[in-house]
């Protein structure tokens, strides 16, 4: 059964141009040769929210597919022993899930900045201390 | 899911413990799909830890609440959203 699935991959932003395009290449080319490939995106180098390999940034790439069980099991293999990839997960996903890029901002530590007035005030008081 | 929409203004209710706020019943989304790359929507649900909030804080259905945490924890993997928030 195929089902929707979505990649993203962590490219080592200090990597040539050409190793990391190389790297994109490959996935795309084992995509459609396993699957169909929906959606390819750039999300440009971010910066993460936290260290991996004492890297804080990341190229980040979006493929949004279809396919089926042995072409997982490629790209993670594959993409597991590929140098240049910080990190990658392949997710599965609901056909009606969006595929919109994340939104940057200046800093990605920022959590509850645009939190909204539900229960804020009264509410919080009452509930458990978090920290 | 469909559940009938009760009118109850939260803060109405007379008895035992009428005096304790509560939050909406269900706070009102415009989505129907709570997605790892919506960070914007995943931060109102977070502490400014980057902890999840409660579904009595948040005040998220059951389905929506648990889309939320699996979101979160996809979101974490990716480096998007911290792990351990700063102050």
């Amino acid at each position: 059964m195929t089902r929707n699935y979505e990649l993203v991959l962590m490219l080592d932003a200090e990597a040539t141009d050409e190793a990391r395009e190389a790297i994109v290449g490959d996935v795309k080319t084992r995509i459609e040769g396993g699957g169909d490939l929906d959606l390819a995106d750039n999300w440009g180098i971010r910066k993460m929210a936290y260290e991996i390999d004492q890297r804080n940034e990341a190229d980040y790439r979006y493929f949004r597919f279809k396919g089926e069980n042995p072409l997982l099991e490629d790209l993670n293999h594959n993409l597991k022993i590929s140098e240049g990839v910080l990190r990658h997960r392949i997710f599965k996903v609901d056909p009606e899930s969006p595929t919109t890029a994340p939104p940057t901002s200046d800093r990605p530590h920022s959590v509850g900045s645009e939190r909204s007035d539900d229960g804020d005030g009264r509410g919080f008081e009452r509930s458990r201390r978090d920290d | 899911m469909a559940r009938p929409q009760k009118q109850d203004d939260s803060r109405r209710r007379r008895g035992p413990g009428a005096d304790r706020f509560r939050p909406r019943k269900y706070a009102r989304l415009s989505v129907d799909y709570i997605d790892y790359k919506d960070l914007t929507l995943l931060r109102r649900f977070l502490s400014d830890r980057g902890k999840t909030r409660s579904r009595r804080v948040t005040g998220l259905s059951r389905k929506h609440q648990q889309q939320f945490a699996v979101a979160v924890k996809r979101a974490r993997e990716l480096a998007l959203l911290p792990y351990v928030g700063e102050r």
